[in-house]
């Protein structure tokens, strides 16, 4: 048993305490001895000695502390929900350099996913001193001793990733593993598009819906903003942020104020996720793209999941470079035998649209940009020639492709296209059958057609 | 002050539900405290509210009272984030049995709200048991409406009321 009494605790102690995952209340008081409460959605962890909050607005709690400088908040530990009062005491504000910028980077991303990027401006970071941390109450339950087989298990991953030797099967191995190893079961890498302003995925696990294609813009929501910034971003209690927002923006639409907000970011993947960890892959120098992990369990991804998967994440970009990603062309070594299909049945229309290399085969949404002209390509090339085979050589040398002399991610545009033919076609396959080799299957007569324009987002009417 | 009874009837209605309850005291060198509070109501008079505190891990916020008897409370939709907060002059009392019935069925509400938004029974009731298993006595403290605000989130939280 733990009491007000008892020795005081060390903040590294209770770490998970400043995750943001249950929010903390914090009083303060005027120097006529008025008293005001209120709450924060995070106390930031410092040091030892020192926690921050985040300025966003010059509201009472504010005021108070810059005429009396004492503070006190509560924390609630999520994995044991043990609460602690924390004795604090203004010192300064800091408005730039590595606290502000961690700080900034959450906010903005959350504050982007929720169109408030004018509204939730951080504006600096208080720091206080702590003079006292003590439990509230009753017995302070342990822990689960922390991550006790962690270096064992980022040892494993990677042995793994070691194995493989293209980039599907590293992209594939690297999020079964995820959950194999560590347990993370909802998990997605998005990379980045030729123009460097998107991304998309290009590999999932654990979903209903794998999502493949689906994109987000670098800079925009949670997973853009991880981009943009190349750092690590984790949210932890995602309905939270979500009745949060909302109040917020009915608060500034009552009071005529709505001109500030931007549109909500719809977030890929679970439809009731609440844990997000998204992780920048990075690679000398250059971004690839992020990996993705998400749960439906409030608080899922703390510190210690962030540490471990920051490794993983450098190791999974450092490997995609090494089978090729970014430059070269990393094919398989062995054959693969095709089932052939057989072509017969009514002809089905692929419709190719030039402004953006969109492409529907009848009505159905396949895909867009690199990869929708390089599908159009192969088909032209089938219905001329009656070829069916190619290699990613003659891709890459191809004029009318325009693809980049440097860096031209063929190996990802391939992977993509595979994967939207599998899940959108089942007249049009596209098989790897050696190194640096495709073969194209056609189930059905095969009619071209190129469209002057299209109205409208793809997506939305697939 | 007499308070508008649109602002009485909105803290009788989120004081019906099982929303989330802080009061922050300080003590007469102005050193805060805040406590969790629970079974809010707003007098039939329309001119105060009462809550009660745990007196085992309230008993600073209680002595603060006696040093410098000023209150704020602060009544939070869990759902909503609908939020208000009272400021006035404080009294403290034992709490009666029809008091510990009210702060019973608060508790019983929060863990519902609590859970509907993914946080499971079992770790949302932590919140108010051990407290209750410290010290299961509780105080009431009545809170006067001298001034209340909107504290729902955004740029104009702090507005009065």
């Amino acid at each position: 048993m733990t009491t007000e009494a008892a020795e005081p605790v060390r903040l590294h102690d209770i770490a998970s305490c400043f995750e943001g995952v249950l929010p903390s209340p914090i009083c303060t008081s005027s120097m006529d001895g008025t008293p005001n409460v209120t709450y924060l959605s995070i106390v930031h962890l410092i040091d030892e000695t020192h926690v921050g909050l985040s300025v966003q607005f010059f509201n009472k709690t504010r005021r108070n502390v810059m005429d009396n400088p004492r503070a006190q908040v509560i924390l609630v530990a999520p994995d044991t929900m043990n609460q602690y009062r924390l004795d604090l005491a203004f010192e300064r504000t800091e408005a730039s350099g590595d606290l502000f910028e961690r700080v900034r980077s959450r906010l903005d991303a959350v504050a982007s996913q929720s169109g408030m990027r004018d509204i939730f401006r951080l504006r600096g970071v208080d720091v206080y001193r702590v003079l006292g941390c003590r439990p509230i109450a009753g017995t302070v339950r342990e822990k689960a001793p922390h991550d006790p087989e962690g270096l064992a298990a980022i040892a494993d991953y990677t042995a793994r990733l070691a194995a493989c030797r293209d980039l599907e099967s590293l992209l594939t191995t690297a999020l079964e593993q995820l959950d194999a190893v560590f347990g993370y079961p909802h998990t997605f890498v998005m990379v980045r598009d030729e123009t460097g302003q998107r991304l998309y995925t290009l590999t999932s696990h654990g979903f209903a819906a794998s999502g493949v294609g689906s994109e987000v813009v670098v800079g925009e929501g949670l997973i853009g903003t991880a981009a943009m910034r190349r750092t690590p971003v984790r949210t932890t209690n995602l309905t939270r942020e979500r009745i949060f927002s909302k109040a917020v923006r009915e608060e500034l639409t009552r009071t005529g104020d709505a001109a500030r907000l931007d549109h909500e970011i719809p977030l890929p993947g679970l439809s009731d996720v609440q844990s997000q960890l998204v992780l920048p892959l990075e690679a000398r120098g250059e971004l690839l793209g992020v990996l993705s992990l998400q749960s439906s369990e409030p608080g899922r991804f703390l510190a210690g999941d962030e540490a471990r998967m920051v490794v993983v994440a450098r190791h999974l970009a450092a490997s995609m470079v090494a089978v090729g990603f970014a430059a070269a062309d990393g094919a398989v070594s062995s054959s693969v035998s095709v089932p052939p299909l057989r072509t017969a049945g009514d002809s089905v229309t692929v419709r190719y649209y030039p402004s953006d290399d969109t492409v529907f085969i009848d009505d159905v949404y396949l895909v867009k940009g690199v990869p929708g002209r390089i599908f159009y390509r192969l088909l032209q090339i089938y219905v001329q020639q009656r070829r069916q085979d190619f290699t990613n050589k003659e891709i890459r040398l191809d004029p009318t492709l325009k693809l980049p002399e440097f860096q031209d991610n063929l190996e990802a545009r391939l992977i993509l296209l595979r994967r939207r033919l599998d899940e959108r076609s089942d007249v049009v396959r596209l098989d790897r059958v050696g190194r640096g080799r495709l073969h194209l299957s056609v189930a059905r007569p095969i009619a071209l057609k190129v469209e002057a324009s299209r109205a409208g987002n793809p997506e939305n009417g697939s | 002050m007499i308070t508008s009874a649109d602002v009485v009837e909105e803290l009788a209605r989120l004081g019906g539900t099982g929303a989330v309850v802080i009061v922050g005291t300080c003590d007469a060198a102005r050193v805060p405290e805040v406590s969790r509070a629970w079974g809010f109501c707003v007098l039939r008079a329309g001119n105060a509210i009462e809550i009660c505190v745990y007196a085992g891990s309230g008993r600073r916020t209680l002595a603060n009272l006696a040093e410098n008897a000023r209150a704020a409370v602060t009544i939070t939709s869990q759902t909503t984030y609908r939020s208000v907060q009272v400021k006035g002059g404080a009294g403290v009392t034992a709490a009666d049995e029809a008091d510990l019935r009210r702060v019973a069925e608060h508790q019983r509400a929060f863990v519902e709200e609590v859970a509907a938004i993914g946080l499971p029974k079992e770790a949302s009731v932590r919140l108010f048991e051990d407290e209750r298993t410290d010290s299961p006595a509780m105080m009431k403290i009545r809170v006067g409406l001298d001034a209340v605000f909107d504290q729902t989130p955004g740029p104009g939280a702090g507005a009065r009321l």
